[in-house]
């Protein structure tokens, strides 16, 4: 598994790409969990959510393009554990896209926090197991004046952290699992010219304006020698 | 003067990220043995923190009375022990013979912090629902009826600027 640390030293194949995708996306991660743990202390989310948008950005395209253009096409192998390679790749993007959906909605709350609900503030979603929802609307104002706007922007701010975190750690999951289970069927299945194709898809977005803003966006992380395989990567695709 | 939740409040937090601290360091200074003793120190003195709490009277507003935030922080005092558990749970379960993988530092990392949160989230409540001038127990009527063992553990366990403090009222 490709850690932020790791220094990439060569692409055996065209999907090898991923590696140096993977590491970017982490950092990504890693900037954003970071800026939300602080702006519990500084309430500043403006950074936090730029970082934000281009790590959503970045995923949301990326699983499309690999539902579409690499599980797709290829064949299931069902795995000594039971685990389906294909399968569970796409049922993991769909829980990211969904702690993505989490974290956009938490950083709304952190907007407007007395906006939240009872059961937001109170973190009870099971609060009818308490016999205690007929009471609820009624408590509302309550809640929102007792706690005061500070410690109700506090908790949204605590809120957002975690799922940051939350969507980092399935992340970091799902990548462990895909260069383990789904790369290995790319090689496997694909041709060299066939990784190829899938790599000009990952790499550029032929549906934006600026077909090039995932490549641009690799570059701005990538460390010089990294930079130099992504290159070459991309001069052998542009043929 | 502190009272005794006070001085355990403060302390829970920063003893949770202290132990997230020491996650970080398994595998270079610190053995994970390091942060399961963190760990069941924090759930011993969550314990210590959660028996002061339940004890004090709620002090109700408005349309908040007292049977709902009664039931507000038995629940909360239930989630924050479930959530330690699942800690050690995830310990026991994904890290094998004390070698922490990135995988697992990640998931034990997540439920620290899931922990630190509610913590958290319900000291805000203490704050606003138990704890007042009035209802405030002092730090040396909780411990008239303890052992010196406990008091030196716990003693131990808070932050040194308030060992000091805590030290010099129970002199």
């Amino acid at each position: 598994m490709t850690l932020i640390t790791d220094k990439i030293q060569q692409l055996e194949t065209p999907i090898d790409v991923m590696f140096l995708m993977h590491k970017v996306f982490l950092t990504q991660s890693e900037k954003a969990s970071e800026l939300a743990k602080n702006a519990i202390e500084t309430n500043d989310l403006k950074e936090f959510k730029s970082v934000l948008d281009n790590w959503l950005k970045l995923l949301l395209y990326h699983y499309q393009t690999e539902d579409e253009f690499m599980t797709g096409p290829l064949k299931e192998k069902e795995y000594h554990d039971g685990r389906l390679g294909l399968r569970d790749n796409v049922a993991e993007h769909d829980e990211i896209r969904s702690k993505g959906d989490i974290v956009l909605n938490d950083y709304q709350k952190t907007l407007n926090p007395k906006n939240m609900t009872v059961q937001e503030i109170l973190e009870m979603d099971d609060l009818e197991h308490l016999k205690v929802m007929d009471k609820i609307s009624a408590v509302q104002n309550s809640i929102v004046e007792a706690f005061g706007a500070e410690k109700l922007k506090a908790r949204s701010l605590r809120g957002l952290y975690q799922s940051v975190l939350d969507l980092k750690v399935v992340e970091f999951d799902h990548f462990e699992n895909e260069e383990a289970f789904v790369l290995t069927l790319v090689r496997e299945q694909m041709t060299y010219e066939q990784q190829l194709q899938l790599t000009e898809k990952l790499l550029f977005d032929s549906t934006d304006q600026n077909e090039n803003w995932i490549v641009d966006f690799l570059f701005s992380v990538l460390d010089d020698d990294e930079s130099r395989l992504l290159e070459e990567l991309i001069s052998e695709i542009k043929g | 003067m502190k009272s005794a939740l006070e001085y355990l409040g403060k302390s829970l937090t920063n003893s949770l990220s202290y132990s997230s601290e020491v996650l970080f360091e398994v595998g270079e200074t610190k053995s994970m043995s390091s942060f399961e003793l963190e760990m069941t120190s924090w759930a011993m003195a969550f314990y210590v923190f959660s028996e002061i709490e339940l004890s004090l009277p709620i002090l109700t507003k408005d349309d908040l009375d007292e049977d709902f935030l009664l039931k507000v922080s038995e629940f909360n005092n239930e989630q924050l022990m479930e959530v330690t558990q699942s800690v050690f749970d995830t310990v026991n379960e994904e890290v094998s013979q004390g070698v922490l993988i990135p995988r697992v530092r990640g998931h034990i990392l997540r439920t620290v912090s899931l922990l630190n949160l509610k913590l958290q989230n319900h000291l805000d409540f203490v704050e606003k629902f138990r704890a007042s001038p009035e209802s405030e127990n002092s730090i040396q009527d909780y411990f008239k009826n303890e052992s010196e063992e406990f008091k030196e553990w716990m003693i131990r366990f808070l932050e040194e600027e308030d060992q000091k403090d805590l030290m010099n009222q129970l002199d």
